[in-house]
C-alpha cells in the first residue's frame, strides 16, 4: 500500500461518499453505475420491441409470444462503466510560487479528488501527466490501489518546461471521461480543437482550470514580473498596467470558458483559495443523466 | 559645555555613521522582481526602474543604524560636561567677617569683581592662610572654564590675618594675586587704657563659655607677635558675638578666638583663653617671652597694624595670571551619562534587528500561500 501524505489523506476522506455520474449515456461496456447509450438484456425490464430479423431468438418473450401470438423481445436499460482519464497538466506555470508550489500542489490534489470520486462509483481510473520529459501514463484500472497510485505517480513529478497538451490528448479516446487539470497556459487552442473532436465522438470532457490567488490579483509591492516558463518575458508592474492586466485577463477567462463550452466540454475554473474538496465537488456534481 | 574624554571614539564612530549613509545611498535597490504563470496578460511597455531612491522603512533603518553607532561612539568617548569656556576668569576671595563695619566696602568692592568671576569664597576666620586654601580649591574647580585665572583677594590685610604659613601657601597658587585692601576698621580702637588681664581657666568671666568637648590645640597666632606652638588644651570657646566691643587679638590655629579684648570703664579688659605653661622649656622659647611681653602691654599697643608693603608684594607674586593648567586638576568620575548611552545604543539596535525581522515577513507574506491546507 502507498503511504499517503496527511493533506492526501485528509481529502480522500472528505470525498470518501463522492460519486461522479456520467453526463450522458455511455457506449456499452462492463457493467457499471452508469446508463448505456444502447438498450440491453439485463433483468431489469424496460419495454418491449417487435422481433426483427437478426434480433437474437433468445431475448424473445416466449410466454408472451404464447398468449398473443405475436413476437417481441425484451429490452432494458443497460448501467455500464466509464472509464475516465486525467490529464494533468505540469509545465512550469503552474509551479507557482517558487518556493511552496502552491498551484501545483492544489492541481495536483484536485487531480486527486477527481480520481477518487470517478473510483467510488465504480470507473476505472487512470492518468496521463503532460511533463517536460514527455508524457507519464498510467492506464485506467478499477483496483482498489489506484487512487494511491495516482497519488504516487503525480508526487514523482515536478512541474516543469513547457510540454503540449494538444497531442496526448487522441491517445486518450479509449477512456470515456476525460478531465483536463491544467492553467491552459500552453497550448489552448489545439487543445480546445482536440477536445471537441473528442467530445463529437462521445466522449465526456472535462477542463479544469486551476488558478492563483496571485492571478487574479497580483501583488502590489512586486515591480517586475517574470514568466516562469519564459525568463525573457518580463513585464513592469504599475498600478496602470495592473488596471489593465486585470482587464485583459478576465476577458481571456471569459473567452476561454466559451470556447470550451462551445465544443461541448464541461468548463470550471478553481482558485487555489478555494478549499480543494469544495472545488472537486463543484465539478462532480452536476446535472447528471 | 559638552566635552569628550576621548574624542576619538566620537570622531570614529561619526565616520562609521557616514559611512552608513553612504552604503543607504551608495546599494542601487534592484527592482523587485517576481515571477507570476500569467504575466503575459500585462501590457508590454518598456521596464524601467528608479534608483537611487529611499523609502520610508529605508529611512527608518538609517536613523536606527545611524543613532545606534553614535551612541556607541559617545559612550566609548565618554563625555563631560563643563562650564562655558573663557579666556580670563577669577575667583574672589573676602575676608572680611560680616559682622565687621567694613563689611558693606567690601561688597562695594567685590562687585567689581564679581562680573567675571567664576567662583566667589567668603572666609570668616580671619586668616589668610585659610582663605588662599579655600582659593586653590576654588582655582582646580573652575580650572576648565578658562585658560587663565586670576585670584583676588579682599581683605583689610593687617597682622592679625597672616601667620605663619601664609606665604608657603601663597606660592601654591601659580600666577599674580590681586589685593584689594578694605581699609582697617579704626573706629573701636580705644586709647591707652588701664590694662586688665583675665585668665579664662582662673576666672570664667561672661565672654566665655565652657566647651562641650575638651581638645588640645597645637598653637596659637597672636597677632603678628608670636605662634605659640603648645600642646594647650582648649575649655573655652567664645561667647559673644565679636565686633566694635569685643575684639580678637589672637586665635588658636583652626580660627577660633583665643584671645579677646574689651573696654569696660576705662579699663581694657584682655581676657585669655587658655592657661600659658608656667614650667619646662617651652616658656624660654623667643615666641613665649614675646607673647608675656605682649600681655603686659596696654591695649591700645596690641591694635592690629597694616601687613607691611613688602609682605603684600610677595603676597601678589608675579605679574602673569595664573595659567588653568598649571593648576592641579580635580580628581574626575566616569560620567554617569555612559551606561545610558550604551544601553540607549542597546536599545536602538535590538529595534534595528526586530524592524529588519518584520520587514522580512512581511516580504515573506507577500509571496504567500493563502490556504493549501484547507483542503477538507
Amino acid at each position: 500500500m502507498v503511504a499517503l501524505a496527511q493533506s492526501d489523506s485528509a481529502l480522500l476522506d472528505s470525498l470518501r461518499t463522492l460519486r461522479w455520474p456520467a453526463r450522458r449515456t455511455s457506449p456499452v461496456g462492463m457493467p457499471g453505475g452508469h446508463l448505456a447509450r444502447v438498450l440491453g438484456a439485463s433483468a431489469e425490464f424496460t419495454e418491449y420491441r417487435a422481433y426483427q430479423q437478426g434480433d437474437d431468438t433468445r431475448r424473445i418473450d416466449w410466454k408472451l409470444l404464447a398468449r398473443s401470438n405475436r413476437a417481441y423481445i425484451r429490452l432494458s436499460n443497460d448501467r455500464t462503466v466509464m472509464s475516465t482519464m486525467l490529464l494533468v497538466d505540469a509545465s512550469a506555470s503552474l509551479a507557482y510560487p517558487t518556493d511552496t508550489l502552491e498551484k501545483w500542489r492544489y492541481a495536483r490534489h484536485v487531480a486527486l479528488g477527481l480520481a477518487a470520486a470517478a473510483h467510488s462509483t465504480g470507473d476505472p481510473v487512470g492518468v496521463m501527466l503532460a511533463t517536460a520529459n514527455g508524457p507519464r501514463r498510467l492506464p485506467p484500472r478499477t483496483r482498489r490501489s489506484v487512487v494511491y497510485e495516482i497519488a504516487q505517480v503525480m508526487d514523482d513529478t515536478s512541474s516543469a518546461g513547457s510540454p503540449l497538451l494538444a497531442p496526448l490528448l487522441p491517445l486518450l479516446r479509449s477512456a470515456g471521461r476525460i478531465a483536463i487539470v491544467s492553467d491552459f497556459l500552453g497550448d489552448t487552442d489545439p487543445l480546445i480543437r482536440a477536445a471537441g473532436q473528442l467530445v463529437a465522438a462521445g466522449r465526456e470532457v472535462h477542463a479544469v482550470h486551476v488558478l492563483h490567488a496571485h492571478e487574479l490579483d497580483p501583488p502590489r509591492k512586486t515591480t517586475l514580473l517574470v514568466d516562469p516558463e519564459d525568463v525573457s518575458l518580463k513585464r513592469p508592474v504599475t498600478d496602470a498596467t495592473r488596471r489593465k492586466y486585470l482587464e485583459t485577463f478576465g476577458a481571456w477567462r471569459e473567452r476561454l470558458a466559451r470556447d470550451w463550452r462551445m465544443v461541448g466540454a464541461y468548463y470550471s475554473a478553481v482558485v487555489t483559495t478555494e478549499p480543494v474538496a469544495h472545488a472537486v465537488r463543484r465539478v462532480v456534481v452536476r446535472r447528471a443523466v | 559645555m559638552l566635552s569628550f574624554l576621548h574624542p576619538g571614539f566620537l570622531y570614529a564612530a561619526i565616520a562609521a555613521a557616514a559611512g552608513i549613509v553612504a552604503l543607504h545611498f551608495i546599494i542601487t535597490e534592484q527592482p523587485r522582481t517576481g515571477v507570476l504563470p500569467t504575466v503575459r496578460f500585462f501590457p508590454d511597455l518598456p521596464a524601467r526602474a528608479s534608483t537611487l531612491t529611499l523609502r520610508l522603512s529605508d529611512i527608518l533603518l538609517l536613523a536606527l543604524r545611524v543613532t545606534t553607532v553614535l551612541l556607541i561612539g559617545a559612550a566609548f568617548a565618554q563625555p563631560r560636561i563643563t562650564p562655558t569656556h573663557h579666556t580670563v576668569t577669577c575667583v574672589v576671595g573676602i575676608n572680611v567677617p560680616s559682622a565687621s563695619p567694613r563689611a558693606k566696602e567690601a561688597a562695594d568692592s567685590t562687585l567689581l569683581y564679581i562680573g567675571d568671576a567664576a567662583a566667589v569664597i567668603r572666609d570668616s576666620s580671619g586668616s589668610l592662610s585659610s582663605l588662599l586654601v579655600s582659593a586653590l580649591r576654588a582655582g582646580a574647580r573652575v580650572r576648565e572654564s578658562a585658560d587663565s585665572i586670576e585670584l583676588v583677594l579682599i581683605s583689610q590685610f593687617t597682622t592679625n590675618e597672616r601667620d605663619a604659613a601664609t606665604l608657603a601657601i601663597r606660592s601654591r597658587w601659580p600666577g599674580r594675586i590681586r589685593v584689594v585692601r578694605i581699609p582697617p576698621d579704626t573706629t573701636h580702637q580705644p586709647a591707652r587704657q588701664q590694662l586688665r588681664v583675665e585668665w579664662a581657666d582662673s576666672v570664667a568671666g561672661s565672654l566665655w563659655a565652657r566647651r562641650a568637648r575638651v581638645d588640645t590645640v597645637g598653637a596659637v597666632a597672636v597677632g603678628a607677635t608670636s605662634v605659640l606652638i603648645y600642646p594647650f588644651v582648649r575649655r573655652w570657646r567664645l561667647a559673644v558675638q565679636p565686633g566694635k566691643d569685643v575684639r580678637i587679638v589672637a586665635r588658636w590655629v583652626d580660627g577660633e578666638p583665643a584671645i579677646v579684648e574689651s573696654v569696660a570703664g576705662g579699663t581694657c579688659l584682655r581676657s585669655v583663653s587658655f592657661t600659658p605653661p608656667v614650667v619646662g622649656d617651652a616658656i624660654l622659647r623667643w615666641d613665649f617671652v614675646r607673647f608675656g611681653e605682649y600681655v603686659r602691654t596696654s591695649c591700645g599697643a596690641a591694635t592690629p597694624t597694616l601687613l607691611p608693603p613688602e609682605f603684600v608684594a610677595a603676597l601678589e607674586g608675579p605679574a602673569h595670571l595664573a595659567a588653568s593648567s598649571a593648576i592641579a586638576p580635580r580628581v574626575t568620575r566616569m560620567t554617569p551619562l555612559v551606561p545610558w548611552l550604551l544601553g540607549a545604543a542597546i536599545l536602538l539596535a535590538l529595534l534595528e534587528l526586530a524592524l529588519r525581522r518584520q520587514r522580512r515577513a512581511d516580504a515573506a507574506s507577500n509571496e504567500g500561500t493563502p490556504g493549501l491546507d484547507r483542503a477538507a
